[in-house]
């Protein structure tokens, strides 16, 4: 890897990082769902760093070179981080859900016992 | 459960209070008309609108004509809407039941043979269905199809013949009511559910019903969708079957 590659990836790992803080710096995106990305952001920084760790790995697994190694699992891992993101999805349209129905039983409570009382409110 | 056996009796429904859910989705032009329909085909029966996020005036109809309303905040289909009726059919003690769309195309004039064949039969859901008497809308030739298809698909998994699983037209009753209220299938409600009581033993009926052609409103279902909603249907209701033994 030559140092023209090297600075460019650092510099590519270090806007990602400072895009990343920034939104969670505004709030706009949480801890808990950003930290996979931080976590990704870093293994690029030491593996920029350490280009030694690539072929480590590839002899490991018996890959030929070390990008056909680089896509295999970056497609592993964001194959997890989307399915990640279809269980919480999953998970929070049953809680809008629930929210929405108790919303509604409840305000239907409320307008019929307005009814029933509506000389008390007045006075 | 209390077994049924005294047809000989008189009074159809041993007064078990009785509820008629009413989802309303954009249904401004029929959910009055509906309702009314209801109170003169069944003046005994409670009756609740379920409305499920409509963006037109269905809510302010509701409210002006003094019906009572469960009011969705944000749209849910109608497996969540008609969830939300159960819990509060739940909540304040119904003993029985019963969807009735607010598109019209469900006539109110059946809902007391469903209370009766409930009752006769000691059954746990009975459905309207618009193919045993082959009167009134028969929906189109595809649709029939698809329809014939999951009927053949459940009876292949649990041996029972059910001639319009698709039918929203249904009354249910007692546990299965609070069952429902706290899980019920979301995206394919109709067939799912008639699997999943069949799948625990209950008993499901069918009594023969007319129906009319959805005057406004949408199907759920669009025509290019249908091929894809058999094959998710499917997958749902093979699901529904493995999860329960």
């Amino acid at each position: 890897m030559n140092v023209r590659l090297k600075i460019f990836l650092f510099a590519i790992c270090l806007l990602v990082l400072v895009y990343l803080l920034r939104k969670l710096k505004t709030r706009r995106a949480d801890i808990r769902y950003v930290l996979p990305w931080l976590g990704l952001d870093l293994v690029l920084v030491v593996v920029t760093a350490f280009p030694g760790i690539l072929d480590f790995f590839c002899a490991l697994f018996g890959i030929e070179t070390p990008s056909n190694m680089l896509f295999f699992f970056a497609l592993l891992f964001l194959a997890m981080l989307v399915f990640s993101m279809t269980l919480t999805i999953s998970r929070q349209s049953g809680e809008i859900r629930e929210l929405t129905q108790r919303l509604a039983l409840w305000e239907e409570k409320e307008n019929r016992t307005d009814r029933k009382i509506p000389d008390e409110k007045k006075e | 459960m209390v077994s049924s056996g005294d047809h000989g009796s008189g009074s159809g429904n041993r007064g078990e209070k009785t509820l008629v859910i009413i989802p309303a989705y954009n249904e401004e032009k029929h959910v009055a008309d509906q309702y009314r329909e209801v109170r003169k085909a069944a003046p005994a029966y409670d009756v609740v609108v379920v409305n499920d996020g409509s963006e037109d005036r269905t809510l302010s109809l509701c409210r002006e004509n003094g019906m009572t309303v469960l009011d969705l905040a944000v749209n849910l289909g109608i497996g969540g809407a008609m969830q939300a009726g159960y819990r509060y059919a739940a909540e304040n003690g119904y003993g029985i039941a019963v969807q009735v769309d607010g598109d019209g195309q469900h006539d109110p004039a059946f809902v007391r043979d469903m209370a009766e064949k409930l009752m006769a039969e000691n059954a746990d859901m009975v459905i309207g269905s618009r193919f045993l008497a082959r009167d009134g809308y028969q929906s189109t030739a595809m649709r029939r199809m698809g329809i014939r298809y999951l009927s053949l698909l459940i009876r292949l998994l649990t041996g029972q013949r059910i001639t319009d699983p698709t039918s929203g037209f249904r009354m249910i009753r007692g546990e299965v009511i609070e069952a429902f209220a706290e899980d019920y299938p979301q995206d394919y409600p109709e067939p799912e559910s008639v699997v999943r009581l069949l799948q625990q033993g209950r008993k499901v009926t069918e009594i023969p019903v007319r129906m009319r052609e959805r005057a406004g409103g949408k199907s759920s279902i669009g025509f290019r969708g249908s091929v894809y909603y058999l094959f998710k249907v499917t997958a749902a209701i093979l699901l529904e079957r493995m999860r329960r033994r």
